[in-house]
């Protein structure tokens, strides 16, 4: 029995041993409370989790007010809803309530699952302690937070994806993938399908899209299958879209669709492609030449560009380089112009003398572009050919050249070709042959051929096959080109055959002969023997000599004549017609030359206007410091003169006879006149160094000041003077003012021997310029002296008669011409003096 | 003791005249010639050969050349103006030119008057007795 109870006691004492030692090695936080709430017992787990010492902890109770507890919305957690609490109260159980507490230690809110056991004593209903257990959620609740978090960004973004996400579960029959079910899509996927998501979520692929079957369900159930993805285009009928899929597995034969709308992209290529199709066909169709150059190398050429080159095939082409297909003469001004174009990225035009594979020239106007070509920079050649029109040109050239040489010059070289298109001369030449019968060819004045012989007959072709033949033909030839008034008929150096020549001239100038003929006169029967024998001395091959003679022309004397006439009428027409031509050649040559005289004068103007500027400033300079010179250093003398003259009268008076008084009295005078004159001369010299400032000047007024004074000096005249109310003028006011003071001074001045007198101030227009002058009716002036009336110290009175010195006028005419207006005068002896203005093209203008 | 007048004239001609011109209109006054630019400043700052005047002497008037020797006129006119001893000493341009510059520049560097040297010697007697009665009477020139 002891025994029993000692093993009884030991299996309980270890059973105890056990509990206890869970109690304080396990994580789960447990604490005992009475049932007031009190702690009476906490695990190490609890002290951790709760951050309190156990000291502290026992004692406290769940209702005291110090727990710093939280609902999960963040709300307090009161004490008595603490399931302990609960617990004691019901006597119930609570289990599993989310609590946040704070931790003191680490300073933070832990999550906390609390449950509360209530523990009774025997026959007790309430009960005497709870038992309470929690355990730390904290990371947990982070994970399934972040879990959450995430899942509703995945969902967002999904949501709100511009691409179709669709979710499928694949539809098996017999284990064989038949058809696919609509598990889930995006808003995008219901754009792209135009079907709302309620009406076919669950539904197959086959209702959904109404088809026989499912769309790209191999493909589908591939990936469902074996769990690999993959992604291909499609055109999507239904949608008329073309689309990029993303097929992803998922679980339970479900997968993923992703759908790109590639649509945009896809026609954007065809577009370019087309594009390109078109430029492709134009480039091969154009007649003008598109090359590529890379590096000094061609790279691409249409067939127009071999064409050009003359090459059978563009890689026969594109094996050269650059510099192999252009004349030496060219090629290093082409090259330089080509590194500037390609510099500057500009499109710069030239022209080329480019080599062609025969080594035939050809020129071309070219454009060359950079431009970049598989990624990297090249040029493109866009090239015309104008080898016929640069032909054209240098014959036109030539021509011009020739023709305007003088005609009488020996050295000149005047050619028929320069003076007519020989295409049109052998025209002339060949319809004249055929119409009447016989042979024609027109030659240079050495018998050498110009055009090309029509209706020539065979027998000739065979004389002048041999040498001796030949030369006789060239000696008639020359022999009919004399010039005469009337052609010249005669027989050939074969004795048999008529021909007949007329020249063409240019005035004196032979340049050219016209021959016909090559017929037999049918009055002249030995004429065929002649023939024969002829043919034996020049040795020529005889049986075909005389079949050719067989079939020679023949057509009587006087026919021929007449043909030869109207050969020499037509040949004057063309020797007129070449005068006409060098006529005109010579006056396009002076146009020519007028115009590039013309031009290179205009580039040298603006150099030439700045030259003269800078001599004018500089006589200018000079004028001043003239001015300057003669203002102080010409009138010291003067005054020394006069000074001492006056001294000597005052001390030595005495002493002086009247005669030496006389002479003093004499050198006075002169020095004073000269300084009146040095006084002008500065007077002038500023009216041309003055600086022009054009304001608005009412010439009414200023000349009735000038008047009213002159009037005060003299107040015994009887002058009437006549004037406009306002004349305003755009000129400068100083010269102005010293312009009409000098000009009425003069009109007061030369009517003074006159009783009355009227001076008037008028003004007319004259060839759209409008003329001012003032006029009066006094001692005039002989217009023999006219022009001589401006001239400075020039003065048509005596100085008994009116004094002066004769600066007024140069004064006037001066002011005149800084205005860039003109003066004239008219006068007649004693009938009075009239003074013409203007003041230039501003002189009008009053808006200033 | 009357005050003396400096005038500063190169050409002798134009000094003796001057000094005759001064004499017909009985003015006192002690003339002092000076015959350049340089000798003008000298004699109004006691330097040079006038070393040994006495500084507080100023003349009461100078009649002053444009075109001078050595230093000319607007520059002695500058220097007399800079300095604060001579800055209101009555100084008249007298000279040849009536250059519209030579007048302007004149007022510019501080001339009290600008009077232009008459050819006629009757004229220029009437030009100096009108600048002696003017300057030397009628003007009250500030006391030192």
């Amino acid at each position: 029995m002891r025994c029993r109870l000692k093993r009884q006691t030991y299996r309980l004492n270890k059973t105890t041993d056990q509990y206890r030692s869970l109690f304080y090695s396990m994580n789960l936080g447990v604490v005992y409370q009475n049932h007031h709430g009190e702690i009476i017992s906490a695990n190490p787990a609890a002290e951790k989790i709760l951050g309190v010492r156990l000291e502290t902890l026992i004692g406290r109770a769940s209702e005291d007010g110090t727990w710093n507890t939280i609902h999960e919305d963040g709300t307090p957690f009161p004490g008595e809803l603490h399931p302990a609490m609960v617990s004691i109260r019901t006597g119930k159980p609570v289990r599993d309530v989310i609590m946040g507490i704070y931790n003191p230690v680490d300073n933070q809110y832990h999550w906390i699952l609390t449950s509360a056991i209530p523990e009774f004593l025997p026959g007790q209903t309430t009960p005497y302690q709870v038992y309470v257990t929690f355990i730390d959620i904290t990371e947990l609740k982070a994970a399934q937070k972040r879990a959450k978090d995430s899942e509703a960004r995945l969902n967002s973004l999904v949501a709100n994806m511009a691409e179709g996400v669709a979710l499928h579960d694949v539809i098996f029959e017999n284990g064989i993938p038949v058809n696919y079910r609509i598990v889930d899509i995006n808003p995008a996927f219901e754009k792209i399908i135009h079907l709302e998501k309620e009406n076919i979520l669950n539904k197959s692929a086959t209702e959904v899209f109404n088809v026989e079957k499912a769309p790209y369900l191999t493909e589908y159930s591939q990936v469902a299958l074996t769990g690999k993805p993959c992604q291909f285009e499609t055109y999507f009928p239904p949608m008329d879209k073309y689309f990029q899929i993303s097929v992803a597995p998922l679980t339970n034969h479900g997968f993923a669709t992703l759908f790109f709308d590639i649509t945009q992209n896809k026609k954007a290529h065809e577009e370019l492609r087309a594009s390109e199709e078109r430029y492709r066909r134009l480039v091969d169709a154009t007649p003008t030449a598109i090359l590529v150059i890379q590096n000094g190398e061609y790279v691409y050429s249409n067939p127009a560009g071999v064409t050009l080159f003359g090459y059978d095939s563009a890689e026969e082409l594109l094996q050269l380089r650059l510099s192999a297909t252009i004349h030496p003469d060219s090629l290093p001004h082409i090259l330089q112009k080509l590194e500037i174009a390609e510099n500057e990225a500009a499109n710069l035009p030239m022209e080329i003398k480019l080599l062609r594979k025969d080594g035939c020239v050809l020129y071309t106007e070219s454009r060359y572009v950079p431009i970049l070509f598989k990624s990297k920079p090249a040029g493109l050649l866009i090239s015309n050919d104008i080898t016929d029109r640069k032909r054209v040109e240098d014959a036109l050239q030539s021509r011009v050249l020739a023709l305007t040489q003088p005609i009488d010059s020996e050295n000149s070289a005047l050619r028929i070709e320069d003076l007519f298109d020989i295409e049109n001369l052998q025209e002339i030449q060949d319809a004249f042959a055929s119409a009447t019968g016989v042979a024609s060819i027109i030659t240079d004045i050495h018998g050498k051929p110009v055009t090309k012989p029509s209706n020539f007959c065979a027998l000739c072709q065979i004389i002048r096959k041999t040498p001796l033949g030949l030369k006789n033909c060239m000696a008639s030839d020359r022999v009919m080109g004399t010039p005469s008034e009337k052609p010249i008929i005669q027989h050939c150096l074969s004795g048999g055959l008529w021909d007949s020549g007329t020249s063409i001239m240019v005035g004196e100038r032979h340049i050219a002969n016209w021959l016909i003929g090559q017929i037999l006169d049918t009055s002249e029967p030995q004429s065929n023997e002649i023939m024969l024998a002829y043919g034996e001395v020049i040795g020529a091959d005889l049986d075909a000599y005389k079949l050719a003679l067989s079939k020679v022309p023949r057509m009587p004397r006087e026919q021929f004549e007449k043909i030869s006439q109207y050969l020499h009428i037509i040949a004057k027409q063309l020797s007129l017609l070449a005068i006409q031509n060098i006529q005109q050649a010579r006056h396009i040559s002076e146009q020519i030359k007028a115009e590039a005289k013309i031009q290179a004068l205009n580039a040298t103007l603006e150099q030439r206007v700045q030259e003269r500027t800078l001599q004018l400033e500089m006589a200018n300079k000079e004028l001043e410091s003239f001015s300057y010179s003669v203002s102080h250093d010409l009138r010291a003398p003067l005054r020394s003169m006069d000074g001492f003259s006056q001294a000597l009268w005052e001390d030595y008076s005495d002493r002086l006879d009247e005669q030496a008084k006389n002479y003093i009295q004499r050198i006075r005078m002169g020095s004073q006149r000269m300084a009146s004159l040095v006084d002008d001369i500065l007077k002038l010299s500023r009216i041309s160094r003055s600086e022009m400032h054009r304001e608005i000047c009412d010439l009414s007024v200023i000349s009735q000041q000038v008047m009213t004074e002159l009037r005060s000096m003299d107040s015994n005249r009887m002058v009437e003077f006549k004037l406009p109310d306002h004349l305003e003028v755009y000129a400068d006011p100083h010269l102005i003012q010293i312009m009409l003071t000098n000009l009425l001074n003069n009109a007061w001045k030369f009517t003074s021997r006159h009783e009355s007198a009227h001076i008037e101030l008028g003004t007319f227009i004259q060839n759209g310029e409008t003329i001012y002058f003032i006029q009066d009716d006094g001692a005039g002036f002989d217009m023999a002296y006219a022009d001589k009336i401006f001239n400075a110290f020039q003065r048509l009175h005596s100085s008994s008669d009116f004094e002066g010195t004769g600066i007024g006028l140069a004064m006037v005419h001066r002011i005149v011409h800084r205005h860039g207006g003109q003066i004239w005068a008219e006068g007649y002896p004693e009938k009075g003096a009239t003074f013409y203005f203007s003041l230039g093209d501003h002189s009008a203008r009053r808006e200033q | 003791m009357t005050k003396s007048i400096l005038l500063v004239e190169d050409n002798p001609d134009d000094e003796a005249l001057t000094l005759r011109a001064l004499r017909k209109n009985n003015i006192i006054n002690d003339i002092v010639v000076a015959r350049d630019g340089a000798e003008a400043l000298d004699y109004v700052f006691c330097t040079g050969k006038y070393a040994s005047r006495d500084v507080n002497e100023l003349p009461i008037l100078i009649l002053l050349d444009l075109k001078l020797p050595k230093v000319d006129g607007l520059e002695v006119l500058y220097r007399l103006r800079e300095n604060v001893k001579t800055k209101v000493l009555p100084v008249v341009v007298l000279t040849s030119s009536s250059e519209e510059q030579d007048i302007m520049k004149s007022y510019l560097f501080g001339a009290n008057s600008y009077v232009r040297k008459p050819v006629e010697f009757e004229q220029f007697i009437k030009a100096v007795g009108m600048l002696g009665i003017y300057w030397l009477l009628l003007n009250e020139s500030p006391t030192h």
